[in-house]
């Protein structure tokens, strides 16, 4: 461990200012189920100068990174910006974190960083979706498609979510830019202490933006956006376009006037704020203003909401073990009891985490937790159209079957 | 040589096709040195020549493919070619055998099978792989497959200029090799010299060799291959277009009384209906024809085989029907087809006609049994008896496949490990007495070393080097990370390079290997032992695949061919960083076996398994021994059945080393091969064993009929009970019995074929006309289905009178009791189309067998499958026959389907034979490629569980409560399906890990050389650096 790099990392991030009060590891969801993983011992170790072995301390992979913890933090800490930090750190001395699906997520990313192997990256564009090479507005399509195709097994049909958000710009006369070039933001790999990584991606990113002549850029993945907005612009200074979700981005359309709902069948909807939404871009009112503007369509709370949310249980395709189930499973059952036709999630990833854990074997009922779970520009999209319906709960012992007889 | 009686612990097995093959490997698993002599060059037999299997259209090489090079590679086998038995003096357990090898004029030491020669060979021949529809050159190798990979001079073709002479860097060919006479001794010979083909030429009617598109079946075979003459294409020969319609004719050289083969070849029913299906996929818009007399679909799953062919492929067939003739328009070369049906001449035009050739026995093989000193039938194949199916008429000397009687792959399969048992049983005291292991240096532990890679690239002769740049591949390898060693080499895999290899390793001392050459399929094992010899674990090896991915799919672009080669050696020197050693668990294996049910294959398993010196614990439900055997009292020519059964009993109650169970079940299977733990309930009381392997011989059952008044009418009987009756009172009176078949088989219900039933109607019928033939008998039946020999019977009975009725399923015979108190049946002859009216004093019912009714809970305690029929179902419907996928239980008898009393005993011997490759080790190596749960990352969500066929994964409960996965170490296969599955990569696997294939992938894609924004970096430096 480099000492000196952990001294900068503890003033950069404002963790000398801790009082050891503990309020984070009260919040924290991981310690709840880990009592051995606690946010405070990490940094109060490395305050303490402690010669931690980085390659063999488990602790700085299994934090979520959901800023319960910087939420709470009474003297504004940046846990996981320490953490982040410290994974470098480890990284460095060749530690790797346990990545879900093997690695392949992040091997896929690093590909993209490190070659110009040609991508398909456009396939998911339909017929009637109106698109450009140049224009004002830029909607970052992220890696649905390749999410879609890892997944594939899954049905999630996440390209429907890049599909909806041009749908919806198309209805307000705006035929955004979206680019085969784009490559992966790059989050994932920052998070996992690969900031040389990050770095490809980001400025290959970039360009591609200049090079499109947007003035702004549109996300519906949260965590592209955070990465664009707080970890690019760290890197590079501010930019001159501007990054809004696509939350942000129909709500004003729906201040100006450009957006008006028709009737819907009734629905009765509960969000789930993604930690990078939420917490990380403090984006809470936007997608509900948006809620509330579709006619009869309800939101019941969670009852844990806004910035107390849990999150989804794995981020960044890293540390996904019993405990994310653990935390999966609440999150579910807290959406079960909401009576809600249909848990609304903004955020992709949260997507697939959270359809994942109902899947196979769970460790309660499930008729506890068996919610239908929709994207917010999906729905968002499907109102416009008039065609909101509550989707049924994909019945994944009978695709099991049928997958088993193929 | 031999152990105190003089008994030698080694077999000659005479022929190398697929029967051949797995009674060499189940005698060499099991612990005796093997010759295998056949009169080609190479070992694969006729299976070989096939595209695929019925009913499961696997492809035959693919599934072959592993058997040949198990075979060529065992280290018990000794593979002699071009080879045939001259002479055989002495005894059973003691033979010399003179064996005359033909000169291959390539030295099989020294040949790579590179296949340079061939090449620049300038002769150009007949292929007979190929059926003649193609060229092969004078040196050559039989296919690509081929084992021993080693090419051979026909030296009757060969014009002998010395052409491949110049060509052969590794100097393998020897024009002055002369025959040579070689002397074996050997305990047991078994014979597995399988068939010949029909010579369609003799049926002149069919104009086969006069009209071109008259091909054989086994030329068409060639054509739906993808390594034949057209690539997978059926073309007709006449102009090489795709042909319309294409019309097979069966019973050629079968069934006919004309040529001398009044048998039925038993697998050209399949294999034209396979064939119909296949030519169809590859021709699009074939129309094809199948004309037959019956259809002979009596294995596992061939009826539903059958309905698919014809209700979803839109195979046509046309039942009862011999072609008479076929004629040409010479003009279109077009050909008609003359037939009649329900008496009227027909005509029919065809592109392409396909004649489905039976069986003849073996080339040559009058000689072979004058030398041998067996008996032949009188259709030229080996004269067996019922009892011993598997024994010559020559003690010591075995037999098995086609040779035996004409039979399909699995038969085949069965038989051979039967034969395996038999051969062994003879010499069960010199049961490893010729075999040695082979003696390696302790491993040196690399662990926790740095990386240290040894790169050695291959040339192949120019095989390699003729197109790729292969010194320059070889520099590259040295600036790849952790490389410390790379070379070129002429020949990689020949035996100087190896030594070469084993001694860089000790002086840089290399931690990983990487050998870039040509295909692991057939030289991992080679470099492997290598590593072994230089004190590396094996695992520490990696090899990638220049030759098939590189110089011969890119032989026209050098360049980028090398480029890739490139990237193949960066990919495999990033994966072999990673390698770690592996070792495989070791099981014990209890030296007793457990068979499940007391009947003729229980039985007979038990008292093989005591012969070669191993206990056996015989479990039966019934308070006797005996099974269905009990109610059948004779064979099809007449035998005792019953006093067989006397003595077979009295025999396996009389076996120390046999311990039998009756009114028993068991109780609790856990456990795995090796060591099973069961407790069996043997009249009331529980008794707990352990077992190294299981057998399953749970029989089966007849049905008891809901139709035709069955139950209600004192005069309907099933044909078991009419046996009964006949055997009991030695007489009948009637003046007339009708016999109706397919009782509860063929059905909605139950669509498979009985297989014996017909067969057993007529064996009856025979037996009444034996005691009075006065008695009318009429036997209705859908589709004679008396295969192989049994056809002789059908005929038999048909001259004495018994009239055969054919009626179709839709037309079933309609039985009910007239107002005068008489059993009255009404069918309509579907030759005739006529209606007849029959009074019988006695209805006899040809009844389904049935699967026995405890197989589906024992299915669950054993975790082993049955098929939808709830017949148990085995690894492989092809060439695991008597094997579970699940290791260390077997299955034989009735269990697996209903079967005659020869094939019965035939697979209970095979069912031994694999048993005892397990038995007769003390520890059972598992694989040491396996599957290994990662705990910290499972989820415990039980997909692997689900997803392995083998059984090895299950959930268990933490101290801490959480769920999570645990493998079986002795049941994984390490075929890594869990792996691919397992979302989180919890599981990982040895030798394949996520890291190791990943580091591959990573490093397949080259790194772009200037990154995008260059400028823009240079900044973020300033930025991260600071």
């Amino acid at each position: 461990m480099d000492k000196e790099n952990v001294k900068r990392l503890i003033s950069d991030m404002g963790a000398h200012d801790c009082v050891e009060c503990g309020k984070c590891t009260t919040v924290c969801p991981v310690t709840r189920f880990n009592p051995e993983f606690a946010p405070r011992l990490v940094v109060v170790k490395a305050l303490a100068g402690e010669d931690m072995d980085l390659s063999k301390d488990s602790d700085i992979w299994v934090c979520n990174t959901c800023e319960m913890c910087n939420n709470m933090c009474p003297y504004e800490v940046d846990y996981s910006g320490f953490i982040r930090g410290m994974r470098g750190e480890a990284r460095r001395e060749g530690h790797e974190p346990d990545c879900t699906q093997g690695g392949l997520l992040h091997a896929m990313m690093r590909i993209m960083a490190n070659s110009d192997l040609p991508q398909k990256r456009l396939d998911w564009i339909a017929d009637g979706l109106k698109v450009a090479e140049k224009g004002d507005v830029f909607l970052f399509v992220g890696c649905l498609p390749q999410m879609d195709a890892i997944f594939e097994d899954r049905n999630l049909n996440l390209v429907e979510t890049a599909r909806s958000a041009v749908r919806i710009m198309n209805h307000i006369g705006i035929e955004p830019v979206v680019s085969p070039k784009e490559k992966c933001c790059g989050h994932d790999l920052n998070w996992a202490g690969d900031e040389k990584n990050l770095i490809k991606l980001m400025n290959h990113n970039v360009q591609v933006i200049k090079d499109s002549g947007a003035k702004t850029v549109v996300f519906t993945c949260p965590e592209c956006l955070r990465t664009f907005d707080l970890d690019y612009q760290d890197f590079l200074g501010d930019f001159e376009f501007e990054m809004v979700h696509i939350s942000e981005f129909i709500a004003r359309a729906i201040e100006e006037g450009k957006l008006k709902f028709p009737e819907n069948i009734s629905i009765s909807t509960t969000f789930h704020d993604s930690c990078r939404l939420g917490r990380h871009l403090g984006l809470y009112d936007e997608p509900r203003r948006v809620l509330a503007e579709i006619p009869s369509v309800e939101l019941v709370e969670l009852e844990k909401n806004r910035e107390a949310a849990t999150c989804c249980g794995v981020s960044g395709f890293m540390s996904c073990n019993s405990i994310s189930k653990v935390m999966q499973m609440e999150k579910m059952q807290d959406a079960k009891r909401t009576g809600a036709d249909v848990l609304v999630t903004p955020c992709p990833k949260c997507r697939i985490h959270l359809d994942c854990s109902t899947r196979d074997e769970t460790p309660v009922d499930k008729g506890l937790v068996d919610i239908p779970i929709m994207d917010f520009t999906v729905l968002v999209d499907l109102a416009l159209r008039g065609e909101l319906q509550i989707p049924d709960v994909q019945d994944k012992e009978a695709e099991k079957e049928a997958e088993k007889t193929e | 040589m031999s152990d105190e009686e003089g008994k030698i612990g080694a077999v000659m097995v005479v022929g190398g096709g697929i029967a051949g093959m797995q009674a060499a490997l189940d005698l060499a698993d099991t612990g005796y040195l093997v010759y295998v002599i056949d009169s080609s060059p190479s070992i694969g037999g006729a299976m070989a020549q096939l595209d695929k299997t019925f009913p499961t259209h696997d492809c035959a090489m693919c599934i072959l493919s592993p058997k040949l090079v198990a075979t060529g590679r065992h280290h018990n086998v000794k593979l002699m070619m071009a080879s045939e038995i001259d002479a055989i003096e002495g005894e059973p357990g003691n033979f010399t055998v003179s064996v005359k090898r033909k000169a291959r004029y390539v030295d099989e030491e020294k040949c790579t099978g590179c296949g340079l020669c061939t090449l620049r060979c300038p002769v150009e021949v007949r292929d007979e792989y190929n059926q003649g529809l193609k060229l092969r050159k004078a040196i050559y190798l039989k296919y690509p497959q081929a084992v021993p990979p080693v090419l051979t001079i026909d030296r009757d073709n060969c014009i002998g200029c010395g052409v491949c002479e110049t060509q052969c860097v590794a100097g393998a060919i020897n024009f002055s090799r002369e025959e040579e006479l070689v002397k074996v001794d050997i305990g047991s010979v078994i014979l597995a010299p399988g068939f010949s083909g029909f010579d369609p030429g003799l049926k002149s009617e069919y104009g086969y060799g006069v009209f071109k598109n008259v091909l054989s079946s086994v030329e068409l075979e060639r054509m739906l291959s993808a390594t034949g003459p057209y690539r997978g294409m059926v073309l007709r020969p006449s102009d090489g277009r795709m042909p319309k319609r294409m019309a097979f004719i069966q019973c050629v050289g079968s069934r006919d009384v004309q040529v001398g083969n009044p048998y039925c070849s038993s697998v050209c029913c399949m294999f034209a209906i396979k064939e119909a299906i296949i030519a169809k996929e590859h021709t699009p818009g074939l129309e094809t024809h199948i004309f037959f007399m019956d259809m002979r679909a009596f294995g596992k799953e061939f009826d539903e085989y059958y309905i698919r062919a014809e209700e979803e492929h839109r195979v046509v067939f046309t039942r009862n029907t011999r072609v008479s003739s076929v004629s040409e328009n010479p003009e279109t070369n077009n050909l008609h087809l003359w037939y009649s049906e329900h008496g009227k001449m027909r005509r029919e035009e065809y592109d392409i006609v396909v004649l489905s050739v039976g069986f003849d026995s073996p080339k040559d093989v009058e000689k072979l049994a004058e030398k041998l000193g067996i008996e032949l039938n009188e259709h030229g194949f080996c004269q067996t008896d019922m009892f011993t199916p598997l024994d010559t008429s020559k003690p010591g000397i075995y037999v098995c496949g086609a040779f035996s009687s004409p039979k399909d792959i699995p038969d085949s399969v069965a038989q051979a490990s039967g034969a395996a048992c038999r051969a062994m049983s003879d010499i069960a005291g010199a049961r490893g007495a010729l075999v040695t292991a082979k003696e390696y240096p302790p491993e040196i532990d690399v662990s926790g070393q740095e990386p240290k890679v040894g790169v050695f690239v291959c040339h192949c002769g120019i095989n390699i080097g003729g197109v790729l740049d292969v010194p320059s591949l070889a520099e590259y390898a040295k600036t790849l990370p952790n490389v410390v060693h790379a070379e070129d080499n002429l020949y990689t895999c020949s035996q100087d390079t190896q030594q070469r290899i084993s001694e860089v390793v000790r002086e840089k001392g290399l931690n990983r290997v990487v050998v870039a050459s040509c295909t692991p399929r057939t030289h991992t094992t080679i470099f492997q032992n290598t590593l072994k010899e230089a004190g590396l674990n094996p695992y520490l090896f990696e090899m990638t695949n220049i030759r098939d991915q590189c110089s011969w799919v890119h032989m026209n672009d050098p360049e980028r061919a090398t480029e890739k080669g490139r990237t193949l050696i960066r990919m495999a020197v990033a994966k072999a960083a990673l390698l770690e050693q592996l070792r495989p668990a070791e099981v014990e294996i209890v030296k007793s076996a457990l068979v499940i049910g007391g009947g003729l294959s229980g039985m007979t398993a038990a008292l093989e398994l005591s012969k070669a010196g191993f206990d056996a614990h015989l479990v039966e439900k019934d308070s006797e021994l005996g099974g269905l055997l009990r109610r059948i009292h004779y064979g099809l020519s007449g035998e005792d059945l019953q006093g067989f059964l006397k003595r077979l009993v009295k025999q396996v109650e009389d076996d120390d080393r046999i311990h039998v169970y009756t009114n028993a079940e068991l109780k609790e299977v856990s456990g795995s091969v090796g060591n099973f733990t069961v407790v069996i309930d043997s009249e009331g009381e529980e008794t707990e064993t352990h077992q190294g392997v299981i057998i399953v011989a749970t029989g089966g059952e007849e049905y008891e009929p809901t139709e035709y008044l069955y139950g209600k009418d004192p005069r309907v009987m099933t044909q078991l009970e009419f046996e009964e009756k006949l055997a009991k009172e030695g007489e009948i009176d009637a003046k007339c019995i009708v016999m109706v078949h397919c009782v509860g088989s063929r059905t909605a219900e139950r669509p498979y074929c009985s297989r014996v039933c017909c067969t057993e109607s007529v064996k009856n019928a025979l037996r009444v006309k034996e005691m009075d033939p006065g008695i009318a008998i009429y036997s209705l039946f859908r589709d004679m289905r008396t295969y192989g020999f049994r056809e002789e019977f059908y005929r038999e009975a048909a001259e004495k009178g018994v009239v055969f009725v054919r009626f179709l399923e839709e037309n079933e015979p309609v039985v009910r009791v007239d107002d005068q108190g008489r059993l009255e049946v009404i069918v309509l002859d579907d030759i005739l189309q006529e209606e007849l009216l029959i009074n019988p004093d006695y209805l006899v019912l040809a009844a389904a067998t049935l699967p026995a009714r405890g197989n589906e809970e024992l299915s669950r305690m054993l975790k082993v499958p049955l098929n939808s029929q709830g017949f148990f179902l085995e690894a492989h419907m092809k060439l695991r026959p008597l094997d579970f996928a699940t290791d260390g239980i077997f299955l034989c008898g009735l269990a697996h389907l209903p079967k005659f009393f020869e094939e019965n005993v035939s697979q209970a011997c095979g069912a031994v034979s694999r048993a005892l490759s397990i038995l007769s080790q003390d520890t059972l190596e598992g694989e040491a490629i396996i599957a290994v749960v990662d705990e910290s990352k499972c989820r415990g969500c039980g997909v692997c569980v689900d997803t392995c066929e083998f059984g090895a994964p299950s959930l268990k409960q933490l101290e801490d409560g959480r769920q999570v996965s645990h493998i079986d170490e002795a049941l994984c296969k390490g075929c890594g399906s869990c792996s691919v599955n397992c979302c989180n990569k919890a599981i990982s696997m040895g030798y394949f890990g996520t890291g190791q294939i990943l580091s591959m992938i990573e490093s397949c894609f080259p790194e772009t050389e200037t990154p995008p924004a260059e400028k823009e970096v240079a900044e973020v430096k300033e930025v991260t650096e600071t």
